[in-house]
């Protein structure tokens, strides 16, 4: 799974974009979306600057992410770039 | 990617001290997109053919970068993934790979478009995030259609052809230009360029034409939900 998924602010934002294609692609397919649009966050300029300004408070312009205390169950620490490797 | 320097960094005649600080800056991030295109592509796609491609690309790339156009790492990032998905595309015996890589190629061309446009998402958090919903909006709408139209096995048309219809209908309702762009290049496999050559615009305005249309596309299939 990519590591973005893994803070449930990003994934019910993916999953929000994922949910219309439910019942139109193969499971397999909603899975390759879900961590496609990660990786779109974490790799792609335009994405990641505007996945920067809608959670500021969790992404550093340094490219880590810190989760504050209002995200239950949340990884301490995220990249917000080269994410994956 | 590769330990051996490349010959024209290994030439001091032709050395530029300026590529080949490019170079060893591009060298991680084209590593970890040929790392995630094996994976996303899967074992239909000789890694090998991976690796030359991503190697040919970043030399390309660090030659002709623009500092005042892009950053580095988007640059690389973006010429690796053309490079190998471009290859897929030509190569017959990785066809079981084809329905992905056109779909990665749909959000490429988007991403491509939407970083000229300037930004106008608002000044509060909410318009942010708002923004970043029709992003996502928009980038599952090009996987999905990749998806369809690169399927190449009667199951994955199987699979797929609920979408494929919901699809066929939403692209009906687009403006004319619009769905005869995306009809033509999805659907029947014509050259984006020719298209756009035939339909007597430019490169760049077929290149807008297809971000609005992707997004108006995502807008109408999420509405089925809401």
């Amino acid at each position: 799974m990519h590591p973005l998924l893994a803070d449930p602010w990003v994934a019910a934002r993916i999953d929000a974009a994922v949910a219309p294609y439910r019942g139109l692609l193969p499971d397999a397919d909603l899975v390759f979306l879900r961590e496609e649009l990660a990786e779109r966050l974490a790799t792609d300029e335009h994405a990641a600057r505007l996945f920067r300004r809608a959670a500021p408070r969790h992404v550093e312009q340094s490219g880590e992410a810190f989760v504050g205390e209002d995200v239950p169950n949340a990884p301490e620490v995220r990249r917000a770039a080269g994410a994956g490797e | 990617m590769n330990e051996r320097a490349p010959s024209f960094l290994a030439n001091p005649e032709a050395a530029n001290p300026e590529i080949e600080r490019y170079y060893q800056q591009g060298q991680p991030v084209a590593e970890h997109v040929l790392r995630w295109m094996g994976r996303r592509l899967g074992s239909a796609v000789s890694f090998d053919d991976m690796r030359s491609c991503a190697e040919e690309a970043l030399l390309d790339a660090v030659r002709t970068f623009d500092p005042s156009r892009a950053s580095l790492s988007t640059y690389v990032a973006r010429k690796v993934r053309w490079a190998i998905l471009d290859n897929v595309k030509r190569e017959r015996r990785s066809r079981r790979a084809l329905a992905r890589a056109t779909a990665l190629f749909c959000a490429e061309r988007l991403s491509t478009e939407l970083a000229s446009v300037p930004d106008d998402a608002g000044f509060s958090e909410e318009d942010h995030v708002s923004a970043l919903d029709r992003l996502l909006e928009a980038h599952a709408l090009a996987l999905a259609l990749g998806l369809v139209s690169g399927a190449s096995t009667p199951e994955e048309h199987t699979s797929r052809a609920e979408m494929a219809h919901a699809l066929r209908h939403a692209v009906g309702a687009l403006p004319e230009r619009e769905r005869k762009l995306v009809e033509r290049h999805y659907f029947q496999g014509e050259d984006f360029d020719e298209i756009a050559a035939e339909l007597g615009i430019s490169k760049s305005w077929a290149s807008r034409l297809h971000a609005q249309a992707i997004q108006s596309l995502g807008t109408a299939i999420a509405s089925r939900t809401r």
